[in-house]
Parts: C-alpha cells; sequence; structure tokens
C-alpha cells in the first residue's frame, strides 16, 4: 500500500467519525434546549407563546453547534492535514508521510515508502476514533434518558404546544390548589356562522358571537369536593359537571356584556363575557339610481344589487310594492322577485329586467322598490337589511298635486333674463365696434344701454317686493328666489354705473353677474317639487287668543333628568379611584364590573379600562389609566356651530 | 328666542305632501289658544338636510310607503337624539295600511318597537284635558269601512317621555280644513294639535 493511499482510508475514516460528531452534537444542542424549557416549565409553567418558540431555538441551537463542529473538523478532508494529524499520532514519521502526500512530491518515492512502512502501526486511528464515537452516542443517549424522564404531560406541551394544554402544566400540591385556575375555555359559535371550534387559555375575558356556546375547563376536580365550584350568574348558580380530574361549567354569550363569577370554596374569579352581535346584510340597490316619473309605463327597468353579511347571506330578492288609487283608497300589492339563496357567501348579487309594460300600470300608480336581504342568524335573527327604496310614479295627468301644466305667458322674470342677455349682448357688440365708432357715439351708446339697465334693475326690484310680501300681512321674509334677485340687482347697479361713464368692458363682468343670478333664480322657481304645499298664512294678530276652549292644564311636576349611563359609570368609577393601590385583587374585580357595563354604554372607555385592570394583575399603577377613562367618560356632546341655538327639551 | 315653527318632513317615498292644509291649521290653533310666539306659515324639511335640526317638531304623513333613506335615517335618529319631537299620522287611516305597515316598520327599525301611550300620560293634559286618551276622529267614528276606534296612539318613550308619537286616528285628514272653517264648529277640533305641540315642547 504506497502513502497515499494510507493516508485517504484514514481520511475515509475521520470523516465518517466527523459526521457522526457533527450530528451527535447539533442533535444534543437541540434536545438540550428542549430539555432546559421543559424543566423550566415543570417549575414555573411557561406562556404558549414562549413553549411554542421552544422547537425554532433548539433548531437554531443544533444548527449552529452541529456547523461549530463541523468548521472545527474541516481539517479531515484535506490529505496533508489527515497526515499531520498521523504524523502527531506517530512522530517517528519525521514527516516522510507528509512529503509523500504533498502534491509537488520528492523523486526518490522508494525511500520515503520504506520509512513509511517501517514507522507505520497498523490501527493508530482506531483509539482516538472510538472515544470520538463514544462520546457522540453515549451524549444522545443520556439526552433520550433524560427527555424520556420528563412527563409526558410536559412532553405534550413541549412538542405539541396548543390552546388548552394550559390544564396540562403540573399542579401544586392537593392541600392548597387554586382549583379555578388555570382554565381553558371552548367555544363553539352557533352552527349557522360555520366558524370553527376555539380554545382559549385562562382568559379573563371571552369574546365570541352572541349565542356561542362556551365550556370552561378546569382540574382538580378529585381534589376537593366538586360540587363546590359553580358558576354564579345573576342569582342562578350552576354546578359543575366532573369527569375524572376534570371539572367544566357550561354557559351561553348572551347578547348583552356581562361578568359572571366562578367560585370554589370561597375562592372565586370573574370573567367577562363580550358578545360580538350579528350585524344586519347591508344591501346597495345600484339599479335604478334613483327616482323617476313614467309619463307613459312601457319598456324595462334593470334592477341590479349587492348584498354583504359579516357571516353569511341567507337569502336576497327585491320587493316590490304597487300601490294603486287615490284619494283616501288606496291598494298596495307587495312582490317578491328574483329570490336568491347564497348559502352563507358573505357577498351576492342580484339582477333582473322588469318589463313595466307587463305589469299592467295606470296613471297615478307608485311603485317602490328595494332590495332586500337576510342573513342565516337562526338564534336571535335572521337580521334583515335594505337598501334605499326608489319610487317609480306613473304620471297622472288629472291629479293636481302631480306635475302641474299651466299655459301661461312668460314670466316677468323670465322676460327680464331674455332682456339682461340682450343687453350683454349689445354690449359686446358695441365694445367690438368701439375701434370704428366716433368716442361721442361710442359714450352716447353705452350711455343708453346704462338706462336699460336701470329699467332692468327697477323691474327685478318690483319682482323682489312682490316675493317678499303678502296681501293683507305686509313682509314676510326673504324668499330664496329674492335673495338671488337682489344679487342680480346689486350688480346691475354697478353695471349701469360703469355703462353710464362708457366703460363697457368694466360693465360686462357686472352684466354677467347679474344674468347668472336672475338665471338661478328662475331656475330655483322651475324645479318642480312634488306637490309644493301652499303658503298658506296665518294672520296671527287676527286669531291671537280668540280661542274659546279652557285649557285645564294640570299642575306639570318637575321631572328627573333622564339617567345617563355614561355619569352613573363615571360615578362607580370615582368611587373606586381612591382605593388604588388597596388591595389590588378587589380592584381589579371591581374595574371588571365597570367594564362590563362600560362595554355596552361606554364602549371607547372600556380598552383602559381592560389596561388598567391587566395593570393592577401585572402589579403595575394603574393610576394614569384610570385618570384617562375617568376623562373619558367625563367627554360631553359638542354640538357643531352650524346648528342652531336650539338646545332641545332635556 | 325663534318662534315655533311647524316643520313638515319630506321623505323620497310616498306622499309627505298629502296633508297640504295641517300646518296652517296647527298654527291656527297654537296662536288661538295660547301665547306661544309662532311663525304664521309652516316649512317643508327634507329629511336628508342639515335643516332638520333647526326646528324642534317634525310632522310626517302620508297615505303611501314610507321608505325611508339611509341619509333620511340618519338624520333621523339624529333629531329624535338630540331632543328633536317627531309626530307621525297615518293619513291613511285603512287597517293595517301600507303608511301603518312601512312607517311603524321604519320607525321600530329606527328607534326599537313603539309602544302604547297610556291614556293618562302628561300629553293629553299638557294644555287642554283630554280625560279618555286621544281624541277620535270622525273618520273613525264614521269610518272609512273599518268603524275602528284606536284608542291609544304609539309612541317611542324614554324615561316615560314621549319622543316619537305615532298615530293611526288620521288626523290629518281631521285638521285638513281652512284655518277660516273653525268659526263654523263648535269645538276647534285642532285642540290636540295644541296639547301635541305644547307636550313637545315643554316635555
Amino acid at each position: 500500500m504506497n502513502p497515499i493511499t494510507r493516508v485517504r482510508r484514514a481520511r475515509a475514516a475521520l470523516l465518517g467519525v466527523l459526521t457522526v460528531s457533527v450530528v451527535s452534537s447539533a442533535a444534543l444542542a437541540f434536545g438540550a434546549v428542549l430539555l432546559f424549557i421543559a424543566l423550566v416549565d415543570l417549575v414555573s409553567p411557561l406562556a404558549l407563546g414562549l413553549r411554542r418558540a421552544a422547537l425554532p431555538l433548539g433548531a437554531i441551537a443544533g444548527i449552529a453547534v452541529g456547523g461549530w463542529r463541523l468548521w472545527r473538523g474541516r481539517g479531515a478532508s484535506k490529505l496533508v492535514q489527515v497526515a499531520l494529524y498521523l504524523e502527531e499520532l506517530l512522530p517517528g514519521l519525521q514527516f516522510a508521510l507528509v512529503t509523500a502526500v504533498v502534491p509537488a512530491g520528492t523523486p526518490d518515492t522508494g525511500l520515503l515508502d520504506r520509512a513509511i512502512q517501517r514507522e507505520m502501526v497498523p490501527g493508530v486511528l482506531r483509539p482516538p476514533l472510538l472515544r470520538s464515537l463514544a462520546r457522540s452516542i453515549g451524549g444522545v443517549l443520556a439526552l433520550l434518558v433524560a427527555l424520556a424522564a420528563l412527563p409526558g404531560a410536559s412532553v405534550t406541551r413541549l412538542f405539541g404546544p396548543g390552546a388548552g394544554d394550559v390544564l396540562l402544566a403540573t399542579r401544586g400540591p392537593a392541600a392548597d390548589a387554586d382549583r379555578l385556575h388555570p382554565v381553558v375555555i371552548e367555544v363553539t359559535a352557533p352552527a349557522y356562522a360555520g366558524l370553527p371550534r376555539a380554545v382559549i387559555d385562562d382568559p379573563v375575558s371571552v369574546r365570541a358571537l352572541e349565542g356561542s356556546a362556551m365550556l370552561i375547563r378546569g382540574r382538580g376536580a378529585t381534589l376537593g369536593p366538586a360540587e363546590s365550584i359553580a358558576l354564579l350568574r345573576g342569582n342562578t348558580s350552576i354546578p359543575a359537571r366532573v369527569a375524572g380530574d376534570t371539572w367544566s361549567l357550561p354557559l351561553t354569550m348572551p347578547r348583552r356584556p356581562e361578568v359572571v363569577r366562578i367560585s370554589d370554596r370561597g375562592k372565586h374569579r370573574l370573567l367577562t363575557l363580550e358578545p360580538v352581535l350579528d350585524a344586519p346584510p347591508t344591501v346597495k340597490l345600484t339599479s335604478p339610481l334613483r327616482d323617476t316619473t313614467y309619463a307613459v309605463p312601457r319598456g324595462s327597468l334593470l334592477l341590479d344589487a349587492a348584498a354583504n353579511d359579516d357571516i353569511g347571506l341567507g337569502r336576497v330578492w327585491f320587493e316590490l310594492m304597487l300601490t294603486t288609487g287615490g284619494g283616501e283608497r288606496f291598494t298596495t300589492t307587495t312582490r317578491v322577485l328574483g329570490l336568491a339563496s347564497p348559502a352563507g357567501a358573505r357577498s351576492a348579487g342580484i339582477r333582473l329586467t322588469l318589463r313595466l309594460d307587463s305589469m299592467q300600470l295606470g296613471p297615478g300608480d307608485v311603485l317602490n322598490l328595494r332590495a332586500v336581504a337576510r342573513d342565516r342568524n337562526d338564534l336571535g335573527g335572521p337580521g334583515e337589511g335594505s337598501s334605499d327604496t326608489r319610487t317609480i310614479r306613473i304620471a297622472d295627468p288629472e291629479q293636481k298635486d302631480a306635475i302641474p301644466i299651466v299655459p301661461a305667458s312668460a314670466a316677468t322674470l323670465d322676460t327680464t333674463v331674455l332682456s339682461q342677455r340682450m343687453l350683454i349682448i349689445r354690449a359686446e357688440t358695441l365694445l367690438v365696434r368701439q375701434r370704428r365708432l366716433p368716442p361721442d357715439s361710442f359714450s352716447v351708446q353705452s350711455k343708453r344701454l346704462g338706462e336699460r339697465q336701470r329699467m332692468l334693475y327697477d323691474r327685478v326690484q318690483a319682482l323682489i317686493l312682490e316675493l317678499e310680501t303678502a296681501t293683507d300681512v305686509g313682509f314676510v321674509g326673504e324668499t330664496e328666489e329674492s335673495k338671488l334677485l337682489r344679487v342680480a340687482g346689486l350688480a346691475m347697479r354697478r353695471a349701469e354705473d360703469h355703462l353710464a361713464r362708457a366703460r363697457v368692458s368694466a360693465a360686462l363682468p357686472e352684466m354677467y353677474r347679474a344674468l347668472d343670478a336672475l338665471d338661478k333664480g328662475r331656475t330655483s322657481r322651475r324645479v318642480y317639487l312634488r306637490g309644493m304645499l301652499p303658503r298658506i298664512l296665518v294672520d296671527l294678530d287676527k286669531v291671537r287668543l280668540t280661542g274659546t276652549g279652557a285649557a285645564e292644564v294640570a299642575r306639570r311636576t318637575p321631572r328627573a333628568p333622564l339617567g345617563d349611563a355614561r355619569q352613573e359609570l363615571l360615578r362607580r368609577l370615582d368611587r373606586l379611584l381612591p382605593s388604588t393601590g388597596r388591595a389590588p385583587p378587589a380592584l381589579a374585580d371591581s374595574l371588571t364590573m365597570v367594564r362590563a357595563d362600560a362595554l355596552a354604554d361606554a364602549p371607547d372607555a372600556a380598552p383602559l379600562l381592560a389596561r388598567a385592570i391587566e395593570a393592577i394583575r401585572a402589579g403595575e399603577d394603574p393610576g394614569q389609566l384610570l385618570r384617562q377613562a375617568r376623562r373619558m367618560l367625563e367627554r360631553r356632546i359638542e354640538t357643531a356651530p352650524s346648528l342652531s341655538a336650539w338646545r332641545g327639551g332635556r | 328666542m325663534k318662534p315655533f315653527t311647524f316643520a313638515t318632513g319630506i321623505y323620497a317615498s310616498g306622499d309627505w305632501e298629502s296633508g297640504q292644509l295641517v300646518p296652517s291649521v296647527v298654527i291656527d290653533s297654537l296662536v288661538r289658544h295660547t301665547e306661544l310666539e309662532v311663525s304664521p306659515a309652516g316649512v317643508n324639511v327634507p329629511l336628508d338636510s342639515a335643516e332638520l335640526f333647526e326646528f324642534p317638531f317634525l310632522y310626517l304623513t302620508g297615505h303611501l310607503a314610507v321608505r325611508f333613506s339611509e341619509a333620511e335615517r340618519r338624520n333621523l335618529l339624529r333629531f329624535v337624539d338630540r331632543g328633536g319631537f317627531l309626530f307621525v299620522d297615518d293619513h291613511n287611516h285603512d287597517v293595517n295600511g301600507v303608511f301603518h305597515k312601512t312607517a311603524t316598520e321604519e320607525l321600530t327599525r329606527l328607534f326599537g318597537p313603539l309602544a302604547e301611550v297610556p291614556n293618562t300620560h302628561a300629553l293629553y293634559k299638557a294644555f287642554f284635558l283630554f280625560k279618555d286618551g286621544p281624541p277620535a276622529t270622525n273618520h273613525e267614528m264614521n269610518g272609512w269601512g273599518d268603524n275602528l276606534v284606536h284608542e291609544r296612539l304609539l309612541g317611542v318613550m324614554r324615561g316615560g317621555r314621549i319622543d316619537v308619537l305615532y298615530s293611526n286616528k288620521d288626523y290629518s285628514s281631521e285638521w285638513s280644513m281652512h284655518p277660516e272653517s273653525k268659526r263654523f264648529m263648535e269645538v276647534d277640533p285642532s285642540r290636540f294639535a295644541v296639547n301635541i305641540v305644547v307636550y313637545a315642547l315643554t316635555r
């Protein structure tokens, strides 16, 4: 066997042992981390998040140690390094082996081969390699033994951590066992919601859909009388059910936030139930987009709607209400069209084309259209939502309060608008012709336009007077139209002034301003408001206190102001504030009760109270948070400045 | 202080304008019997406008379907929440007519279920005394066919105070006359309107 072959064989053996060493050291590091966490968890149960991090942490440690071991043994892959290692074991080689494996080599290989043959001892590598293998395998075996010695519950908590395994944590001695800590709550949402079952470890508050079935589970049922564990809800006491070492209490999520008490042999714990209410569906009718009046009920109408729900939709449909008749006699028929069953989908759309000519609609008929959706809530529901209603009217030419079409000559305001427009055209023409006209002639024509503008101004003033006075009553106040006419009048006066001084270009913007205001005034009068009520004025002075009936006003007693839930919460909080720092558990319980009511009556303050309760439980000072919650409860309703001074009757 | 202004609510569906003469009759009665400062004419206010909050009293009526838009619902809820008084009268007077059915549905959706206003409520002694509760209307006595006298009004109450008053007695027909016509009547038929307004302003 030549020297190179010898070294190669030694390298193969070294690489094999190195592989075993790398794997075993990585496994050792991984296992040691898990073992450490398991031991800590045995002494003091660790949070779920920390236990979930155990496996990744162990893997990181294993990779790091294995990598470090590989790095240290990297020389085993190089022939020269292996040769040097052999030289170290057999100093008598006098570097003959290294010289033989050096790539440059030496011409006298025969001499080297003989020297190596002479000094080489068979099996020189075996003892160190066996020692290394024994260390690796021994370490792994020791770790496996240590892990096997762990309680089964610890292994489950370590290798399969999940919600609910808080009950597997090691418990204290039976004598002082607190059977109310920890507990696990299994929440099963109502079947219609189709939500997965949730498990919550040792909560102080449970948030779930209204009507959810909850099961509170705890351990230690055999450590004392099981019947002493009970759930107190109002005046009702529900005893726990027992199965082996586990006790359980069933309850249902109520509609309003509530605090329930679990008690055992003088000890108790509070649990806040925070219901999530199933919101009714929201529905949007996207076609038709607005109300309309048909002269003749012909053609088709596209109905299109979209519905959404937080849990799931049960049914969606269009509802049509057709009202026929008049005066005091009306007949209404309701029809359901385009019914769809989205089978629990959170959103759905329905679409339909309605043929108006097939509905036998007549003059004066009214069709109210809307889209309606119901959710699948079979507990407190179903929740129903509907879109805005579109009203389709069929015009009735004989109906007095429908579109009044009375043949009449052009209104004064209309002729005023026309005149103003004509004046503007003449002023613009004059401006174009200015260069071709002698200055005197331009001034004369401008002045004439000013006089016409003055005449228009007078007509507008007469209109304002007509609008703002009523026969026998006098001034009744400004109207929208009269306000616009005032704006027009003012612009006309300015225009007239400019025209009188032959400043046509300065007058034109004012003339346009006047035209714009007149146009708006005209449009405001022409806007058709269905059945605009006649403005009937009561002659107050004539009627005042002429009634003959005698008042028999009963003696009025002042009533107590309506109860204010926020104020009540504030009072309760104020009673608790002085006890901050004393008896933290009692304070936390009292605040839990206040928070439960705040969830319904002051939801903005509830999160602050929750943080204060957490702070108390963590042994921190809740003062700052409680003061913030107090300020939140104190908040007064502010009125927007645009609203009138009237403040209402309470 | 601003004088009391009788406001009629405009809603998009139905016929909000059916009680055209009611505002003047109520205004006339208020002036005839009380010293309240009153505007000589009523106003019509769209339910979806901010103008609604200018008036503490709102009258809604009609014969046809009442389907509020989201904006109308939001405003109406705010109006009542801020202390406004809503008086809804079914001009239709049919038993379970479309106005009654849809208006009560909408009001229930907005304010919760309507409750019967007891006939001993302060409303019936706010100005005139109505010992037997709400006065019957001619339409109830002579009837459109149902011959049914509704013995109580409905309402949404908070702590005994009426926020929303609902009537299906058809006061809108009873009070649909020119105020001048009252001089031919023995008893002013709109005296109860005085009670409603006085109660609304003093509750």
